[in-house]
């Protein structure tokens, strides 16, 4: 475990080390021969190149569509994750070397850790601030199971002891079409 | 010793790692060709670009007019996973790896940021 960390370090250090060396030398010559990546890597890379710019137009086409802010906040959790996972992916599929496929595995890690549970914090407070719904919203399963007074939440009204009803009205009729 | 000292300690080491290694001298990689010298990459390149803008001017459109302050916040939230993918093809285009750790750090702010957010707003939400 010990000697796989430090070999991973020592890489690292010699990645960097080379693209500083890299740097130097292009700006010598212009046009210094590098090692170019092989046929698979190219066409990997350009694969999830397109994949991932059309995860996040699709999410960007979501935000602009989407009628309220609850469907808008799930075409930006799901699309634009994965659209920008497939693009790190791809930096990681093009360079082929152990600390950059690393890196982007972490990278890719956080945000598939992190982005669910921005999008949940964002949502739960939409919902306490009184974000209006969209008109076709059929059923709100959250009704009556909020305390709040504390904003705690009960898996059903019944075993809510607390304030069932909200401090102010929910506005649940927004106009039909969207507005970008 | 508590269990959160000895965790933060672990995240100290391991960050101080890294310097250290960077001071060692250790044998060079073959430097990397850039991205921008591989035809089909360099053509994926600028499609990608290309969408990755449309995207963004949809996404700031967003941003300048959700009508409420959550609809922003989402709305900065995919303008930081645009950013981060523009900088994994610019990692790609330049032939410079590490420029992948500003990925990283955007991802972090724009998390803390929705985080601080949303809790700013629901304290605000409770009477």
């Amino acid at each position: 475990m010990t000697s796989g960390l430090t070999t991973l370090a020592i890489d690292t250090a010699a990645t960097l080390a080379s693209t500083a060396t890299a740097a130097a030398e292009s700006t010598d010559k212009a046009g210094s021969a590098g090692v170019p990546p092989s046929m698979f890597q190219q066409y990997l890379t350009a694969a999830l190149l397109l994949t991932g710019s059309g995860f996040t137009l699709l999410a960007g086409i979501g935000l602009i569509r989407m009628p309220d802010l609850y469907t808008r906040m799930q075409a930006a959790a799901k699309a634009g994750t994965l659209g920008m996972a497939c693009l790190i992916l791809s930096a990681a599929a093009f360079h082929g070397t152990t600390v950059v496929i690393a890196l982007a595995s972490l990278i890719v890690l956080f945000i598939f850790l992190t982005a669910p549970i921005g999008s949940h914090l964002i949502g739960r407070s939409a919902y306490f601030v009184d974000v209006p719904r969209w008109s076709g919203t059929r059923r709100d399963d959250l009704t009556g199971c909020y305390d709040w007074d504390t904003h705690r939440l009960y898996p059903t009204p019944e075993e809510n002891t607390g304030r069932k009803d909200r401090p102010h009205r929910m506005p649940d009729a927004v106009p039909d079409a969207p507005t970008g | 010793m508590t269990r959160d000292a000895r965790t933060l300690a672990a995240a100290g080491l391991s960050l101080a790692v890294a310097p250290i290694a960077l001071a060692a001298d250790t044998p060079a990689h073959p430097p990397v060709l850039p991205g921008a010298d591989v035809p089909i990459v360099a053509w994926a390149m600028r499609i990608s670009l290309i969408i990755l803008a449309v995207a963004l001017v949809m996404t700031v459109a967003r941003v300048l007019r959700g009508p409420s302050v959550p609809d922003r916040v989402i709305g900065v939230d995919v303008l930081g996973n645009v950013a981060a993918g523009a900088i994994a093809i610019a990692t790609i285009s330049t032939g410079i790896p590490i420029l992948l750790a500003v990925g990283l750090v955007i991802s972090l702010i724009i998390f803390l940021g929705t985080a601080a957010f949303s809790l700013y707003l629901e304290r605000r939400a409770r009477p």
